[in-house]
C-alpha cells in the first residue's frame, strides 16, 4: 500500500454557532485524483481550507508529506498549490509579472523563474499573453492563469476549489486535459465542484461530504479495474441486432461472465480478465453467429454513485430517527 | 530579491511616474523660490520638510496600508496567505515597496531641504531633524500596516479603516505637540539627562521599533503562523518603561501606577479591537483539556496577556502606596492602594462579560452591546445613584469607589458573577449541525 501524502486525523472545525466539519478522518495517496463532492455547507471548501492552513480547526491534525500543516504552514505551501473558489488576481500585473511573483513567493529558485513561466504559460495556453495585463484577460484566461500560479512551483499537491465554474464547455476540457497531464507527472489533485460530469473526465477517486462528515471515500471502479488489471470484472454494455432476449442463454451459458440488466436490443455484462477476454467474446459472438453492433466499457457515473451515497446515509439517518 | 518587495515596485513605478514626481517637486520649490522675498533657503527648507511630510507620512502611509487592504478588496489575500513567504519577508517587503514612491519623492524632497536648512544656519539641526522625520515615516507607515492587518482578521468591517485612518492622523498630528513640550534644553528620564532633540529622535526610533515589531506579528498570525502571546504585553511593558521615566519623583510607585494604566489601556484597546468568537475559545479550551499547554498558548488573543502583567503592576503600586510617605505626584494619593487591586479584578470581570456577548449564539452586534454595558456600569450607573444620593448602592455599583478592603471584596463579587454568567453562556451556547 502506497503511503499517504494527505493524512487528515480526526478534524473538527466549527464555525460561530454551528459544525462545519466533525471527526473527519481521511487519506489521499500519492498521484491521485480526487473529487471532493457534497451538497452545499458540506463541509467541502472547509475542508480545503484547513488542508491548506487557511483556517485553524478546533482539534484534529493534517500531514501533508509527512509535515503538520499547523505546525509548518509556510513549509508546507511550498509543496501545495492552491486555487479558492473566489480567487483573485493582480490586475496591474501581468501574466508573465503574476506568473514570475507566485513562482518566487513559493520560494522558486532564482534561476528556474524564467524557464517555469515559460513552461507554464505555455502549458495553459497563455504563451501569447505573457505581456498582457491580467485585467484585460478573459474569463477563461483569468481562471487559467490563476491555476498557473497555483502550480507553477510544481507543487505535490494541488487543492482546487471549483476551478471550471464559469468557463464555457470547450475551456473545461481543455482544464480536463491539464488536470489529467498534471496527474500523469505524479502530482495529487484534490478537487472540490458541483458539475460532476466535469469530474468524471479526470477523477480516480471519491469523496463525498454531507454535513460535515465523510460519507465515502473510495477510488471509482475505472481505477479499481485498472490497478487490478485480468483479474477485476469488467463492466461492459452489448447491443444486438436482435433482441437482448435471445442472446441471453447463449451468454449465461459463456465463462467467466455475469449476465447483468436487459433491456430492448442492449443488455450490461460483467466480463472476467482482460482485452483478451473482450476479443474472445467477440470472436465467440461471430462464431455463433449473434449480430454484435456495440461492445463498450461502462465507465462508473460519478453523480449517480454520489446520489447513491446520499441517498443511503439519508435513508440510515432515517432508519436511526426512526428508531429513537 | 524579496518577491513582495519587487511586485511591489512593479506596482509603483513606471517610466511616467518616475518622471512626473521630480517634475512636480522642482515646480513647487521654484515657486517657493521666486516668491520669498529675500532669503530663499528658510522657505526652501520649510517646503522641503512639509512637502517630505506629505509624501512619507501622508501617501506613503496610505499606501503602506493598503498594501494589505486591496489584497483583501481585490480577493488575492489566499494567494498571498499561501507563499511560502516567512512573515518577516512579506512585512518588510509590502511595507518599503508599497511607500517606495512616497519615500522616492521625500528623498527628492531632502536633497533640496538639507542644503537649504545648511545655508540657512540650521546646519547642527538638520541632520537630526530628517533622522526624525524618516523614523517617524516609518513609525506611521509600520503603525498603519499593523492596524490594518488587525482590521484584516475582523473580515467585512472594512469600514471602521476610514475610522482607523482618522485616529492616525490625529496621533500624527498629536506626536509633534507631544514631544514639543518637552520644555528646556534637556529631559530628564530615569534621572539621566538627555538633549531634547537626541532624546525625541531615540523615542522616535524606540516607537518605530515597536510599530514594526507589531506589523511582523500581526503579519505573522494572518499567515497563520503561531506564535507566542508575547508580543502584546512586551509592547505594554516598554509603553511603561518609557513613560514612567519622567517621573520626577518615586519611581517604583510611578512604575506601578502606569503599568497599570497602561495595561488597562492595552486590555480594553484588545477587547475591543479583537474579534472573541466561541470557536477560537474552544480551541483554547480543547488545548488545555489535552495539556497541550504550549498549542492553547499560541491560540490565546492579546488581552489576557496584559490583563495578566496589570497584576504585578497592581501589587506594586498598592505595596509602594501603603507606605506613609509613599505618595503620587498627582493627587489621588495613598487610598489608591487596594484599589489598584479591585480595578485587576474588575478589569477580568468586564473581559468575562465581553465574552459572554461575544458568545451569545445570536448576537448581531456583540462589541457594540458591550460597549453600552461598559458606559452603563461605569458611568451612567455611578451617576444616577450619585445623584440620588444612594452612596451604599453607588459603592456595590462601582467598587473602585468603596475604598480599601470593601473594594476588593465587591469586586471579588462582581467577577464571580461575571464568571457564573459567562460558565452558563458557555454550556449553552455549543454549536450544533448546519
Amino acid at each position: 500500500m502506497r503511503p499517504s501524502i494527505i493524512e487528515v486525523s480526526e478534524l473538527t472545525f466549527d464555525y460561530p454557532g454551528f459544525r462545519a466539519l466533525d471527526r473527519v478522518s481521511l487519506s489521499i495517496a500519492p498521484g491521485t485524483v480526487t473529487a471532493l463532492v457534497g451538497p452545499n455547507g458540506a463541509g467541502k471548501t472547509t475542508l480545503l481550507r484547513c488542508i491548506a492552513a487557511l483556517e485553524t480547526p478546533l482539534s484534529g491534525t493534517i500531514r501533508v508529506a509527512g509535515l503538520d500543516v499547523f505546525e509548518s504552514p509556510r513549509e508546507v505551501h511550498r509543496l501545495m498549490g492552491y486555487l479558492s473558489d473566489n480567487f483573485g488576481l493582480y490586475h496591474d500585473l501581468t501574466v508573465a509579472q503574476g506568473l514570475e511573483y507566485a513562482a518566487r513567493s513559493q520560494g522558486l529558485a532564482a534561476a528556474a523563474v524564467p524557464q517555469a513561466v515559460q513552461s507554464t504559460a505555455h502549458r495553459l495556453g497563455l504563451g501569447d499573453k505573457l505581456h498582457t495585463l491580467g485585467g484585460a484577460l478573459s474569463r477563461g484566461q483569468r481562471q487559467r492563469l490563476a491555476i498557473g500560479q497555483a502550480i507553477i512551483h510544481a507543487p505535490q499537491v494541488l487543492l482546487l476549489d471549483e476551478p471550471a465554474s464559469g468557463l464555457d464547455p470547450e475551456a473545461r476540457g481543455a482544464l480536463a486535459q491539464v488536470f489529467l497531464e498534471l496527474q500523469a507527472q505524479g502530482m495529487t489533485l484534490l478537487v472540490s465542484s458541483h458539475i460532476l460530469a466535469e469530474l468524471d473526465a479526470y477523477s480516480t477517486h471519491m469523496l463525498a461530504l454531507n454535513q460535515g462528515r465523510v460519507l465515502e471515500h473510495r477510488a471509482l471502479n475505472h481505477v479499481l479495474a485498472t490497478e487490478a488489471g485480468d483479474r477485476a470484472e469488467r463492466l461492459l454494455r452489448l447491443e444486438f441486432m436482435e433482441p437482448a432476449a435471445s442472446v441471453a442463454p447463449w451468454l449465461q451459458a459463456q465463462a467467466n461472465i455475469r449476465l447483468g440488466r436487459m433491456e430492448g436490443h442492449g443488455l450490461e455484462i460483467g466480463l472476467m480478465g482482460g482485452a483478451s477476454a473482450q476479443a474472445s467474446l467477440v470472436a465467440a459472438c461471430v462464431a455463433a453467429g449473434h449480430h454484435l453492433t456495440v461492445i463498450a466499457p461502462i465507465t462508473e457515473n460519478l453523480q449517480q454513485s454520489y446520489l447513491k451515497s446520499l441517498a443511503v446515509n439519508r435513508a440510515t439517518e432515517h432508519s436511526a430517527r426512526t428508531q429513537a | 530579491m524579496n518577491p513582495e518587495f519587487r511586485r511591489q515596485l512593479w506596482l509603483q513605478f513606471s517610466a511616467t511616474r518616475l518622471a512626473v514626481l521630480p517634475i512636480l517637486l522642482m515646480a513647487c520649490f521654484v515657486a517657493v523660490y521666486l516668491s520669498s522675498e529675500e532669503q530663499p533657503a528658510p522657505a526652501l527648507a520649510v517646503a522641503g520638510a512639509v512637502l517630505f511630510a506629505v509624501l512619507v507620512g501622508g501617501m506613503g502611509t496610505l499606501a503602506a496600508g493598503a498594501s494589505v487592504m486591496d489584497e483583501i478588496t481585490d480577493r488575492t489575500w489566499d494567494q498571498q496567505r499561501m507563499s511560502a513567504m516567512q512573515p518577516w519577508a512579506m512585512t518588510w517587503g509590502k511595507l518599503a515597496g508599497a511607500s517606495a514612491y512616497g519615500w522616492y519623492g521625500g528623498a527628492l524632497c531632502l536633497l533640496v531641504a538639507l542644503p537649504a536648512a545648511w545655508m540657512a544656519e540650521h546646519r547642527g539641526l538638520a541632520p537630526m531633524l530628517a533622522l526624525a522625520g524618516v523614523l517617524s515615516g516609518v513609525f506611521l507607515q509600520a503603525l498603519m500596516m499593523a492596524v490594518n492587518l488587525q482590521l484584516a482578521k475582523t473580515g467585512g468591517r472594512l469600514a471602521r479603516r476610514s475610522g482607523v485612518l482618522a485616529l492616525l492622523l490625529l496621533f500624527m498630528w498629536a506626536l509633534g505637540p507631544l514631544l514639543g513640550t518637552l520644555r528646556g534644553l534637556s529631559v530628564i528620564w530615569w534621572s539621566l539627562s538627555f538633549d531634547r532633540l537626541d532624546f525625541t529622535v531615540a523615542s522616535l526610533a524606540l516607537f518605530a521599533l515597536c510599530a514594526l515589531g507589531a506589523a511582523w506579528r500581526s503579519m505573522a498570525e494572518v499567515l497563520a503562523v503561531r506564535q507566542l502571546p508575547w508580543g502584546w504585553p512586551g509592547l505594554a511593558l516598554v509603553a511603561t518603561l518609557y513613560l514612567a521615566g519622567f517621573a520626577p519623583s518615586q519611581p517604583w510607585a510611578v512604575l506601578g501606577a502606569v503599568g497599570l494604566g497602561t495595561c488597562t489601556l492595552f486590555t480594553y484597546f484588545a477587547l475591543l479591537a479583537e474579534p472573541q468568537p466561541r470557536p477560537q475559545w474552544q480551541r483554547v479550551a480543547t488545548r488545555l483539556s489535552a495539556h497541550q499547554w504550549r498549542a492553547a498558548l499560541l491560540q490565546l488573543p492579546r488581552w489576557p496577556g496584559t490583563l495578566v502583567l496589570a497584576l504585578p503592576f497592581a501589587v506594586l503600586t498598592a505595596l509602594t502606596l501603603s507606605q506613609q510617605d509613599a505618595r503620587l505626584p498627582w493627587a489621588w494619593g495613598e487610598h489608591f492602594a487596594l484599589q489598584a487591586l479591585a480595578l485587576v479584578l474588575i478589569m477580568a470581570r468586564d473581559c468575562a462579560l465581553a465574552l459572554c456577548f461575544a458568545f451569545a449564539p445570536k448576537s448581531r452586534r456583540p462589541l457594540l452591546a458591550f460597549v453600552v454595558l461598559m458606559v452603563v456600569l461605569h458611568g451612567l450607573l455611578p451617576w444616577l445613584l450619585g445623584s440620588a444620593g444612594s452612596n451604599l448602592l453607588l459603592r456595590v455599583a462601582q467598587p473602585l469607589l468603596a475604598g480599601g478592603a470593601l473594594s476588593l471584596a465587591i469586586a471579588t463579587v462582581h467577577l464571580a458573577v461575571a464568571l457564573g454568567v459567562l460558565r452558563w453562556r458557555w454550556l449553552t451556547s455549543t454549536p450544533g449541525q448546519r
